[in-house]
């Protein structure tokens, strides 16, 4: 319930920016650099007197989108990979079970950050990057309930009638394995974010003028002593984005899976 | 057991050989010719035929992947375009520097994760229950980078205790400079270099440990067992010191031990907040270079370790806990 308050309030700060924040991101005025809160800059202003509060507002817009898309990209290949290895078995699964191990070998940031240092800075490829290390939950969440469903009598009534594999896989089996890949992804949305956050912050993500709360933070370090809010408050949207995500996806496990609810 | 030692290693052949194709494959991602991405746009063409040969590049994939490969088995991952000194020696000279962080680090999380986690079970839906896990819910949800400034910003900015950049002496080395007599200011200098940063890249861990902690001993609590053992009359403590947890700490060994790999993985941008100076940082400068055979060489050899500590781990779980069965690889 917290959880779904704190995305949907962000969600709607980030869709409704111009309302909300009716300053322009990119509008500079030196006069006005490194200010600290005010009325006037609630968040204070950066090294080129732009409005924080209206660049953290237009942030989370990158930041959420980010995410979403390079979590959608790893459901995508993860969920296919796991429907096939687990409807399939045999040689298929094996291949796609070693695969997974291979991605599985490396510490996630430090294959993204090596993709985004070949694929080199940007949005899109640091969407790319993200989504390419982040299937292999996925897969293993979803073969195991493949493997097991397969097998129920639902699914063979359906190859009985003449239904091709396809039409098995994804009219009958992908619909029940959907739960737990949606509480998956909902925490994976907010890895997604805090990861998005630190290969902005390292120079290997959203580049400035964007309004990237990562990048932000690391602009920040240079006036730590001048201006500390520069840092805080991006880390802050960034805390509390990652804090709902997490309490939102284990609520819908709590609803979803009633077997895993914490005591 | 030696069994399930084999198949665990036989196991692990196909995916190191994955690893490092997939390292090898880093290079072939540059879009364009990586050469002249690594040179820039001014470079002579001598200086990219030079770069091409020293990277292999003039040969054909089938072939540069055979030479990469065997070149790996031999332990030589190439020169530093930058440093022109073997990758293997630049990485595995900032390879203690990182090890010593996580491990510190590990320590941390182990010391702050394990009584909270106890402590959060024993008592629960207590003051110390709920504290535990929103605790556990901020370590889950701060980014290490934004830790660590808010660390410099009031351990060094405000209140001047620790310092902001750098390590120190080698522990180790201020450690035996210490006990032969040559006095306790290095070890002192290094652990307050190292205080900093290994918490802020620790806490994360601590929370997800303490989570785990908890969980294993809700559970262990529950069973017959226990209960048996309270209806003897032992005293409470003694139920959940020489019971509870010696059977709920077995899963948390591999939390612990897992947790290991990941602070690797964090600590390339630990290492970047605090100018330590391991091999993730010596990566993310390599990045900044436009280094790709140090790069590759320090995403492989960080990815080897990454796997071999995960291996160790799950030997260890293996042995710990007798329920597991050593025919299944």
């Amino acid at each position: 319930m917290i959880g779904g308050t704190i995305i949907g309030l962000i969600v709607l700060s980030a869709v409704c920016a111009p309302l909300l924040a009716p300053d322009d991101p990119e509008k500079m005025e030196m006069s006005l650099r490194l200010k600290g809160p005010s009325w006037e800059h609630p968040m204070g202003t950066d090294q080129f007197g732009r409005d924080l509060f209206t660049r953290i507002v237009y942030g989370a817009r990158i930041s959420l989108g980010v995410a979403l898309i390079a979590v959608a990209l790893s459901v995508a290949i993860g969920v296919t990979v796991g429907l096939i290895s687990g409807y399939y078995g045999g040689l298929l699964d094996l291949l796609a079970q070693r695969l997974v191990d291979i991605f599985l070998a490396f510490p996630v940031l430090l294959l993204a950050i090596a993709l985004v240092a070949a694929l080199g800075p940007s949005p899109r490829n640091v969407v790319l990057a993200l989504g390419l290390v982040g299937w292999t939950g996925y897969t293993r969440l979803v073969r195991v309930d493949v493997m097991a469903l397969k097998n129920r009598e639902f699914v063979q009534a359906a190859r009985v009638s003449g239904a091709s594999d396809a039409r098995v896989i994804l009219r009958h089996i992908l619909p029940n394995v959907l739960s737990p890949v949606l509480v998956l992804a909902t925490l994976g949305i907010g890895y997604a974010i805090v990861a998005e956050s630190g290969l902005s912050f390292l120079g290997l993500g959203v580049q400035p003028p964007e309004p990237s709360w990562g990048w932000t933070v690391a602009f920040g370090t240079k006036f730590l002593r001048s201006a500390p809010h520069l840092s805080t408050f991006p880390g802050i949207a960034i805390m509390v984005t990652v804090l709902g995500c997490n309490l939102l996806g284990d609520g819908l496990r709590d609803v979803l899976d009633p077997r895993s609810r914490r005591r | 057991m030696l069994r399930y030692v084999a198949n665990r290693l036989l196991l692990l052949i196909p995916v190191l050989l994955g690893i490092t194709v997939l390292v090898f494959l880093l290079l072939h991602l540059i879009p364009g010719d990586p050469a002249v991405v690594l040179l820039g746009q001014n470079a002579t063409p001598e200086d990219t035929e030079r770069v091409q040969r020293v990277l292999g590049l003039d040969k054909p994939l089938p072939v540069q992947l055979g030479r990469y490969l065997l070149h790996v088995f031999e332990g030589d991952l190439g020169e530093s375009i930058f440093q022109s000194r073997p990758v293997t020696h630049i990485v595995f000279g900032a390879m203690p520097a990182t090890l010593e962080l996580t491990l510190f680090a590990l320590v941390i999380a182990a010391l702050i994760g394990l009584p909270l986690g106890v402590l959060a079970a024993v008592r629960q839906n207590s003051v110390w229950d709920y504290g535990t896990m929103l605790l556990a819910q901020l370590g889950n949800s701060i980014p290490v980078f934004w830790l660590g400034i808010l660390a410099i910003l009031f351990f060094s900015v405000r209140l001047d205790l620790l310092p902001t950049f750098g390590r120190g002496e080698p522990l180790l080395q201020a450690f035996r400079q210490a006990v032969t007599g040559g006095g306790w200011g290095t070890l002192g200098d290094s652990l307050q270099h190292l205080a900093m940063p290994a918490v802020t890249l620790g806490f994360s861990a601590a929370a997800l440990i303490s989570r785990m902690v908890r969980a294993s001993v809700l559970e262990v609590l529950g069973q017959d067992f226990i209960r048996t053992a309270r209806a003897k009359g032992l005293h409470e403590g003694a139920v959940i010191v020489r019971h509870a947890l010696r059977t709920a700490l077995i899963p948390v060994v591999t939390i612990i031990g897992l947790q290991f790999g990941y602070l690797l993985g964090g600590a390339v941008i630990t290492e970047t907040v605090f100018a330590w100076p391991g091999a993730g940082r010596l990566m993310i400068t390599a990045i900044g270079q436009r280094d790709f055979p140090l790069v590759q060489g320090a995403v492989l050899i960080l990815a080897l370790l990454f796997s071999l500590v995960n291996l160790i781990v799950d030997i260890l779980y293996a042995w710990l806990n007798p329920q597991i069965s050593y025919d299944r690889g």
